[in-house]
Formats: C-alpha cells, structure tokens, sequence
C-alpha cells in the first residue's frame, strides 16, 4: 500500500483517530488506514481489492446502504451523518458514524469513528422515548374511557330524573285527592307527611335536571322578566317560615326593588342557601338574609356555626360536595352548584366568607341585565 | 388535497404510451432523474412520490391503509386513471415492480406491460425459495433506520458536507433527496421486506421486461430468475451493474433494455 499525497503524507493518516477507506467504483475496498485495520482485526493485505465495503457492515447496514445511501450519494455526491455497524474479522460489531462522499472516478472515500458509548446512550433514549409514547397512549386511552363514563352517567341522570317526573306527578295528585278524605288525626299526620316527602322529591328531581342542563345541556336556562324582587322574597321567606318552624329567618331588604331577572331562579337559588343555613348553621341561632339594590341585585345569606374549613371553601360550588352534618342529609350536595349556575346564568357570582367569629356568608351578585 | 398534490404527481413529455415509473423502499421519485428525461422524449412519463415518502402529502399517510402494499396500489390505481393516456406500462423499481403485480390483480387490463427494475416476490428465504433474506436480517434493518433517524430531529435535514465539485445541486434540493419520516419508513420497510407476493406474481398475464443487476444484494438474481419463471412471456434483461439501482448507476443499458421491449411489444415509439 502506497500513499502519494503531497499534502498528507501516509504515516499521518495511517493512525489518524478515524478509520479512512477509498472504495473503487467497484465497490471493492482499494486502501484502508492502519487505524481502521486495527479496529476491524484484518491485515490491510487482506482487504485491499479482497474484500467489498458492503461485507464490513452488518446485513441490516447493507440493506440501508443499497436501498437508500448509495442512490443518495450517486444522486448528491455525499451522505453523511450515517450510524452504520462495522463487522470486525472476529464477528464483533463496532457501531460506527461514517461520512462518505464520491469522487471524481466514481469511487468512494469514506471515514469512520467509533461511537459505541453514544450509541448505547442512543439506545437508551430511544427506549426512553418508546416508554413515553406508551405511557402517553396509556394516558390518552384512560382519559377518554373516563370522560366517556362520566358523560354517559350525566347523562343518565337527566334521563332518569326526567323520567321519574311522571309518577310523582301522579303521586302529588293522588295526595290532593286524599287530602279532603283524610279526617282522623292520624290520617292527616301521615298525608301531611307524605306530601312533605313528594315535595322533597320533586326539589331533588328538579336540581338533578338543572344539574345535567348546566353540565351537558346547553346550560341552566333562565328568563328575565320585570320583577318586585322584596315583594317575592317576602312572600318566599314567609312560606320557607312555615316549612322550618324551629328557626328564627330575618329578611332586611334596602335600595331598589324592581329588577329584569328570573323570580323563580331568584327563589329557588334563596331556598337552597337557607336550606344549607338551616341544615349547616347552629341550632336555633337566627339565620339573617339581606337584600341590598343598587346598579346589581346583592343578596346574602348568614348564619352562626363552626365555619367551614379552608381548603373545602374552594371546592364547595361543585357538584356532589356536602358538607360534614349529622343532621339532615337532606340532598344530593347539587345545592350550591345550581346556586352558582343560576348567579352565572344572571351574569354574576357567587362568594363564601366563614370565620368562627362571623359564622358562615354566601354573597350573591346578580347582574340587573 | 387532490391526488396530484399528495403523490406529488409529475408530467414529463407526450407520446403514444404512459409510463409510470415508481420508486421503492428508501428513496422517491428523483430515482428516476437519469432515466425520465430521455424517456419523456418518446412518451408520457408520469412521476409520483408513493404516499409518506419524498415531497408526498405525509399526513395521508395512514398505517392501517398501507398496513400491506395493496394500498399503495389503489393509490397507484387512482393516479393511473386520473394521468394516464392510452397504453400504460408500469415501471417499477424493487417494491414497487410487486405493487404494480397488484396494480394488474386488482385492476385487470390496466396496464399493458410492466417493466420491473431489480424486483423480488419476496424478500425471506423460504425452504427452497432463495429471497436473500432471513427474518433476523430485516429486524436489524429496522434497527438500523432507526438509529439513523435518531438525528433526524422532524424538520432538520442531516449535515451535508458540501460539494463544491457539483454546483448544480442547490441546497435545498440536496437535502430533501429521499426524505421521509421515520415512523413510515419502519413500517414501509417491514411491509416491503416481509411481503410474500410469490401467488400474486404468477398471475401476471401482462408482457413484462425484468431488469436485473449483476451483483444486486437486495434483489439477488435468484428473485429476479424466480419472477422470470412464473411471468409467462416475460424477458429477463441482465444489467451489468453493482448495486439495486441500475437505473441511477447504469441508466444507459436500462434505457436500451425498455426501448427495445417497448418496441417488441408495439408500445415503442
């Protein structure tokens, strides 16, 4: 082997730290660097015009060569940037990053070096990266099989409760037809009580229905119209007086009256935050509602009690959330939710403020338009 | 999207007959670029880029459609229909010389002859069967692009050295030669390399012209024989020429093959 370089003289390639090959357009090697020899594990006698280029590299290698690098360097005059396994004389492979480029007589000058940490570390990430990709699918397929599952039990519950209308209907007009024949005391007390409970019924239908409109419906529906916003609440607080004889509600109401809003969500929203006072408050201690009118509709309900800690504050208007009472579990924890839903439908909010001094406030806003 | 645009469709000259030249596994339709202009002196050549690979419409790419090769051939089908102009000869290089067996299966009497260039039934040895190839061969394949495309980070272009002998490439060109994504060319090159079309081939009726190299590692002369002796009528050519793309490093014989089996059969001009 001779090297007639003028500009590098053959000692100074033959153990450069890169292996270096001139292949003829033959595919045969022609000459080989001392370095690329002593990876490899050949004498250079016994590759120069002995042995192609192809069977230095591993089959895959040769399959990737023939079907894509070689056309690319015919086509570009170069390929670089080629992670390719080197077969040595003994069988090992040496992964191997090669440049190859071609000359002017169609034969080939490639160089290599070894990069067998990097490559492991290569493997190492693309192992890593197909974890992730699992654990992504993983992910994605969970989540969309758990957002089916809660879509189809909301909807559920609409069908359900909407379905369940009818016979307490015809439950609440068989008890107007009972009501005139029951004449002894003991007649009345169960008619009364019965009525009581189709009217808890029918409370608890109507939030699951309102439930399900604000989260898969097109929204919890409200219609504004002109109304006496004291004169309602008066004659609300007055039937929610009878409905819990053992509790003292104070109504204070200032500023101005008449507002474009819903009277029955109004209502309804009224009787869900009493219902929690009554349920939630201390015993016996007065439950003060004010109303206050100015550019917005403000109302709040108070009552005394141990407040309601921190971190239950924020999740308090969602749905299925109750509160801890021995007392009364009246509800399915929808009350604050829908409370919030009919405020938003108003263009306002809902807030909470507890302390063991104060007691426990829900603030609503109503926008007046 | 129309077709044009996702198998970034090409029309090169007119002439009595059309034909399609389809690239294979690795590369895309600059493939062709020694041997279309000359054709397209004599007839329509029609270019396409198979869906996933080159300046194709990547997106269209789905792996269930092209899970086996039969969807690159409806795809094949389409553009035919759509391009072509009077008689139609398929050529096909490797993968693609199967993918228009199955243009002719699936659509009969489209296609008048095909010309495949270093084709192969099927890839694996089997018993008798000489493909080249075993399963654990293809599975370091895949090994091996994959390390490779490792530092293909999605939009980069690998390092091009500089060519300063060889102006007429522009830059841009060079570095989108034979690019594809990498998730594509693993499947496309197990659905290539694990295909078995040995029945399909032997239905072909069609004249058909095989080119075949003289030293071919991916499509040994034994594949080439092997399709030969089943094509009733079909010529085997022998391309002296190392390497599976005869077409790039010996476009003058090739050319010389397919206008003499052109001619033989009434298709020549």
């Amino acid at each position: 082997m001779t090297d007639n370089t003028p500009t590098l003289p053959n000692a100074d390639w033959q153990d450069a730290p890169c292996g270096l090959l001139i292949v003829n357009s033959g595919g045969m090697i022609e000459r080989v660097n001392a370095r690329l020899c002593a990876w490899l594990g050949y004498e250079a006698q016994a590759l120069a015009l002995k042995m192609a280029f192809m069977n230095l590299l591993s089959i895959g290698g040769r399959i990737f060569y023939q079907t894509h690098i070689a056309p690319l360097v015919r086509m570009q005059g170069e390929a670089a940037d080629l992670k390719l396994d080197l077969v040595t004389a003994s069988g090992e492979r040496l992964p191997a990053l090669m440049n190859i480029a071609r000359r002017a007589d169609d034969s080939l000058s490639v160089s290599c070096v070894l990069m067998s940490g990097r490559a492991q570390y290569e493997q190492e990430l693309l192992l890593m990266k197909r974890r992730a990709e699992d654990a992504v699918t993983n992910l994605t397929r969970g989540r969309v099989d758990a957002e089916d599952r809660a879509l189809l039990a909301e909807q559920m519950i609409g069908i359900v409760s909407h379905d369940l209308r009818n016979p307490l209907m015809a439950i609440t007009a068989g008890l107007d037809l009972l009501a005139p024949v029951s004449t002894t005391d003991r007649q009345r007390k169960v008619h009364a009580l019965t009525v009581s409970a189709a009217g808890r019924a029918e409370r608890l239908i109507r939030d699951l229905l309102d439930f399900t409109a604000a989260r898969i419906g097109t929204g919890l529906a409200i219609t504004r119209r002109s109304t006496d916003v004291f004169r309602s609440l008066e004659d609300a607080v007055d039937e929610m007086r009878l409905g819990f004889p053992e509790h003292v509600l104070r109504l204070t109401c200032t500023g101005r009256s008449h507002f474009e809003i819903d009277p029955d969500r109004l209502v309804q929203l009224l009787g869900n935050l009493v219902g929690n006072a009554v349920r939630y408050g201390a015993p016996g201690r007065p439950i003060e509602i004010s109303v206050n009118g100015d550019e917005d509709l403000h109302l709040s309900v108070q009552n005394e009690g141990s407040p309601i800690p921190l971190e239950q504050q924020a999740l308090l208007f969602d749905a299925m959330v109750r509160g801890q009472s021995e007392r009364n579990a009246e509800g399915v924890g929808l009350g604050l939710f829908i409370v919030r839903a009919i405020a938003e439908a108003h263009g306002g909010e809902v807030t909470v403020q507890s302390s063991s001094d104060t007691g426990t406030c829900f603030s609503v806003r109503l926008a007046s338009s | 999207m129309n077709l044009q645009q996702r198998n970034n469709v090409r029309i090169l000259g007119e002439g009595p007959t059309t034909l399609v030249l389809v690239h294979g596994f690795g590369c895309d339709q600059n493939m062709w670029r020694l041997l279309a202009p000359a054709l397209a002196e004599h007839y329509r050549v029609v270019l396409l880029d198979l869906t996933g690979c080159g300046q194709s419409f990547t997106p269209a790419y789905q792996p269930d459609r092209y899970a086996t090769l039969h969807g690159y051939a409806s795809d094949v089908i389409a553009i035919i229909e759509a391009f072509a102009d009077g008689p139609t000869v398929l050529v096909g290089h490797s993968v693609s010389a199967m993918i228009g067996v199955l243009v002719e299966r699936m659509s009969p009497g489209l296609l008048t002859a095909h010309v495949m260039v270093g084709p192969s039934a099927c890839y694996l040895n089997d018993e008798d069967y000489q493909g080249g190839f075993s399963r654990s061969d293809i599975d370091e394949l895949l090994t091996t692009l994959e390390g490779n495309f490792l530092g293909w980070s999605s939009q980069m272009a690998p390092l091009i050295m500089g060519a300063p002998d060889r102006p007429e490439l522009s830059d841009e060109l060079e570095s989108s030669f034979c690019r594809t994504d990498p998730d594509i060319a693993a499947q496309f090159a197990r659905v290539t390399f694990l295909s078995d079309h040995r029945d399909d081939v032997s239905h072909i009726r069609s004249p058909a012209l095989i080119l075949q190299s003289t030293d071919d590692l991916i499509a040994p002369l034994s594949a080439g024989q092997y399709v030969a002796s089943v094509v009733p009528g079909s010529v085997l050519s022998m391309i002296e020429n190392i390497g599976h793309c005869p077409h790039l490093s010996a476009p003058e014989a090739c050319l010389a093959a397919i206008q003499q089996f052109l001619r033989e059969n009434a298709l020549g001009a």
